[in-house]
């Protein structure tokens, strides 16, 4: 999964976390992971066989809980043509399944599959690519899309059904330090009934106050989270997506939408 | 002795960063998240205009920290509001406490600082007709067991928490300053307050500190130990520097309310931790005074620069696990006689263990 990341050598470390083994009996029987930040233990032990799951969800709770110099929204984002793409959306909305199409087969830049950090002094995009998250019919939808593409071990049961972790594109990680400019904000909704699906320009409004309920720091950050969502909006159009599945007709659309927009 | 972690001596002395090396950076940012102390670290540096020499990679830890701490304060100051204005209804006005108390009096101890609940001090007979206008206002109590809720209400300085409906903030109500059974307990009738700047209603400075000290010293889980001590440091030496009598009145008054002892340990371990300026003949006065016996000094040494210095680790070594657990017994044992502690921890046991069992099943 991460073989393409860099290894650092005489460098800081932001987060200095653990995964272990839990203790006492759980050591022979049923065994069980636990994950810990400094001495802070903020998840229940995991059965063992979830431990990379488990790693995932950790890091994105060590920068959602930690990182105020930068709103932190729920919502996936990738780039292309310098623009960033947000794609925000309920558990369900498929928008780690576009995600996975959109950087696999459209040539868009992972800037991260969870956790969009908008910059607060410039509402430009931060990136933190890591491994995107595929759950339950995604797993096989993106298999059979990208037959080359690399999806760890699926883990079963775990709270969010089934996980199988897609490994970015080389070029996500590389290029981790590029920011991305305001481009668009697409809410996702995947909906079968819609043949070739639809796509509708949004109020900006109505996209603010969906952006500062999906974020995790709106109200630590009060008026300058409120700035930073301003400034973005302010160069990026909003739009209300529905698809009925097919991710290629997806892909072109979001292509032919960034190419245009700004 | 121990050696003290790395963050004390920048606590102390936060000009002792300008040397630091990489390993350095990394075991103070290590301990400011363990302790929770990062936001305290970033107004220390802002002030003293140390920040720049902060490496530029690791500076976010410590401006987010101090950007959490101004959202908690903010979140605080509303609480504050709302609380004052639901007891006016009923003509109480609450004398607010611990973290809330150091904003409030704009005390140093206060910046930076995260706060994990709202305390308030109501004189006992004022209860029923507080809990009813608070009630009336949003604040509903967690459902208890009722062996838990006969705990509350039968030996504790305070009635079981209550959360704001709307606003989930935790709202602790005292109406003493300490456990009813506990062997240091006094009247809280003879507490003396003071009005703040703002007109808000808290303890005044000598029994603000000494309410910190019995708390600290008295506790059972030292998870915040280290940020609490930092606390003390810090009243102690901000009261020391602008009252000139300062020291006379800590101790006049710590031995007209009883608990010198705590005092003694407060005095000491400040001094042996943050290298806090208490005069000599005060730390010999209150040595003389309030010493236990050398055989258990040296106990209670070995054991408060334990858990006062490192939080109880989730792995790993077993001394300080164990100095942890010492704590917590005798947390209890000070908090209640023998007669009342065994039945209390054995049935606290029973319904751990069950509730555990059936959770299993």
């Amino acid at each position: 999964m991460y073989a393409d990341a860099d290894l650092l050598e005489d460098s800081y470390i932001d987060f200095t976390i653990s995964l272990q083994r839990s203790s006492g009996l759980r050591r022979w029987f049923k065994r069980q992971v636990v994950f810990s930040f400094h001495d802070q233990t903020p998840f229940l032990p995991l059965p063992e066989d979830q431990s990379l799951p488990l790693m995932e969800w950790a890091l994105n709770w060590c920068v959602s809980n930690h990182y105020h110099q930068a709103l932190v929204v729920h919502a996936a984002v990738v780039e292309k043509y310098g623009k960033a793409l947000i794609l925000p959306g309920q558990p369900g909305a498929g928008k780690s399944t576009l995600c996975a199409a959109l950087v696999t087969l459209g040539g868009f830049r992972l800037l991260s599959d969870e956790l969009t950090l908008l910059d607060l002094q410039s509402g430009r995009i931060l990136p933190n690519p890591r491994p995107i998250s595929l759950k339950n019919k995604a797993i096989e939808i993106i298999r059979e899309l990208v037959p080359d593409s690399r999806i760890s071990r699926v883990v079963h049961d775990t709270q969010k059904g089934s996980v199988g972790l897609l490994k970015p594109p080389a070029n996500s990680l590389r290029d981790w330090q590029e920011e991305a400019l305001p481009g668009a904000v697409v809410f996702p909704r995947f909906n079968p009934a819609v043949k070739g699906g639809t796509l509708q320009e949004m109020n900006k409004g109505v996209a603010f106050m969906q952006i500062a309920n999906q974020s995790f720091n709106y109200s630590v950050l009060a008026e300058k989270g409120f700035n930073a969502i301003a400034l973005h909006l302010d160069q990026a159009k909003c739009f209300a997506f529905e698809y009925d599945g097919n991710l290629d007709a997806a892909v072109a659309a979001m292509d032919e939408l960034l190419a245009d927009v700004g | 002795m121990l050696d003290r972690p790395l963050i004390c001596a920048v606590l102390t002395q936060p000009d002792r960063i300008k040397g630091f090396d990489l390993p350095n950076w990394q075991a103070l940012l290590s301990q400011g998240y363990s302790a929770r102390l990062l936001g305290r670290l970033y107004s220390l540096f802002t002030e003293r205009e140390l920040f720049r020499y902060v490496p530029d990679e690791l500076k976010w830890h410590f401006s987010s920290a101090f950007e959490l701490s101004l959202s908690h304060a903010r979140d605080m100051h509303i609480e504050v509001e709302k609380v004052e204005a639901a007891l006016r209804m009923v003509g109480i006005v609450p004398v607010f406490l611990k973290g809330v108390a150091y904003d409030l009096a704009s005390d140093r101890s206060g910046k930076g600082r995260l706060y994990a609940d709202v305390d308030i001090y109501v004189p006992v007979e004022q209860l029923p007709s507080a809990e009813h206008a608070l009630g009336l206002h949003g604040w509903r109590s967690e459902k208890l067991s009722d062996y838990d809720n006969e705990y509350y209400r039968r030996w504790m300085h305070e009635i079981p928490p209550l959360v704001h409906a709307e606003r989930a903030v935790t709202l602790d109500v005292h109406h003493s300053l300490l456990p009813l059974t506990c062997r240091y307990a006094f009247s809280a009738k003879r507490l003396m307050m003071e009005s703040t700047m703002g007109g808000h209603r808290i303890l005044c400075n000598t029994d603000r500190i000494l309410h910190a000290i019995c708390h600290l010293f008295m506790e059972s889980e030292y998870d915040k130990g280290l940020r609490d001590l930092s606390d003390l440091d810090l009243l102690l030496r901000q009261h020391a520097e602008t009252d000139p009598l300062f020291w006379t009145r800590l101790l006049e008054r710590a031995d007209d309310l009883g608990v010198g002892r705590l005092c003694f340990y407060a005095l000491r371990y400040t001094l042996m931790i943050f290298n806090t300026p208490i005069p000599e003949d005060v730390a010999e006065q209150s040595q003389r005074k309030w010493a236990p016996n050398p055989i258990v000094l040296r106990l209670a040494d070995s054991l408060f620069l334990r858990v006062l210095t490192t939080p109880p680790p989730t792995d790993g070594n077993l001394s300080i696990r164990l100095a942890h657990f010492a704590m917590y017994v005798r947390g209890h044992w000070l908090r209640m006689p023998l007669r009342l502690l065994i039945p209390h921890l054995l049935r606290k046991g029973w319904m751990g263990l069950s509730a555990g069992l059936s959770k299993q099943n």
